[in-house]
């Protein structure tokens, strides 16, 4: 397998929750793959040991040696991406071909206004939109 | 037998009850935090309800495991030293739409709670959790962000 590639429509790595994932994957080798598959998942990244859940996959079937072809995945309402002091939660899409079990991988960040939450270790109190009534 | 006796101790500290309104917030939302305490109310010398928010790695360390906790949110929703505000009370606080939503894989965890927390002289502390659910901020409110 000499190429493998993601490419995400309008080169986009930035997404809403819910929103679709359009692109196209092209391969090129000297024998044709048995097959592909594309996967959309998460994983964790961080201190503790890993977790992964796919959410989607693809499966590109008789391929040709050298192609390439079209996508279309709906992202889910969560898990946001984050990135924290311990944990980070990570979006990414593999494409994997058969049987050489090459890969690749490209990663995208999936969240509100298109942004990973950016989770900061804090120390002391910080101040919050906060009413009080005491008794009843 | 000191960890046996400071948690028999514990047993006799005052004992909160939370409602929390809407159950299970979403980012973004705002969070009524209704309590009250039995028990001792006077012997608290301080009084703190917070919402907090942690991350939770487990990892091997060796033979083990081990889990590792930090905090990534600590919003005050009341404080008192006056033992009449401290039995019942209400306070609100709005959940930032920009942190993370309640997480749970095999290994790792975003974790939310209510935490109470009392300073008792010569006895052990009030500290006690309460887990709360903070879902995904709903489509519509994220657009703009």
């Amino acid at each position: 397998m000499n190429g493998l590639t993601i490419q995400l429509a309008g080169d986009r790595l930035a997404f809403n929750p819910g929103e679709g994932l359009a692109g196209s994957v092209n391969w090129s080798s000297e024998q044709a793959p048995r097959s592909l598959e594309l996967r959309l998942f998460w994983f964790t990244r961080g201190k503790g040991i890993e977790d992964v859940g796919v959410v989607e996959n693809l499966i590109f079937e008789q391929p040709l040696p050298q192609e390439t072809r079209s996508f279309l995945l709906k992202l889910p309402q969560a898990p946001y991406s984050c990135l924290g002091t311990l944990v980070s939660v990570v979006w990414a899409l593999e494409l994997i071909a058969y049987p050489s079990k090459a890969v690749t991988r490209q990663e995208i960040e999936v969240g509100p206004g298109r942004k990973a939450a950016r989770l900061r270790a804090v120390a002391t109190d910080r101040p919050s939109a906060l009413s009080v009534r005491f008794g009843k | 037998v000191l960890a046996i006796g400071y948690f028999f101790l514990a047993l006799f500290n005052p004992r909160p009850r939370l409602t929390v309104t809407p159950g299970t917030p979403r980012l973004g939302d705002s969070v009524r935090v209704d309590w009250e305490i039995s028990g001792r109310v006077e012997s608290l010398k301080n009084f703190h309800v917070r919402l907090e928010g942690k991350e939770e790695a487990t990892y091997q360390s060796g033979d083990k495991t081990a889990t590792e906790r930090s905090a990534f949110a600590r919003l005050d929703i009341a404080s008192s030293t006056l033992p009449q505000e401290m039995r019942s009370g209400s306070g609100n606080v709005i959940i930032p739409v920009d942190l993370m939503h309640s997480f749970t894989s095999k290994h790792n965890r975003i974790a939310w709670s209510i935490r109470i927390d009392g300073a008792i002289q010569w006895w052990p502390d009030l500290g006690e959790e309460f887990a709360l659910t903070v879902m995904p901020a709903p489509p519509a409110a994220t657009e703009d962000l």
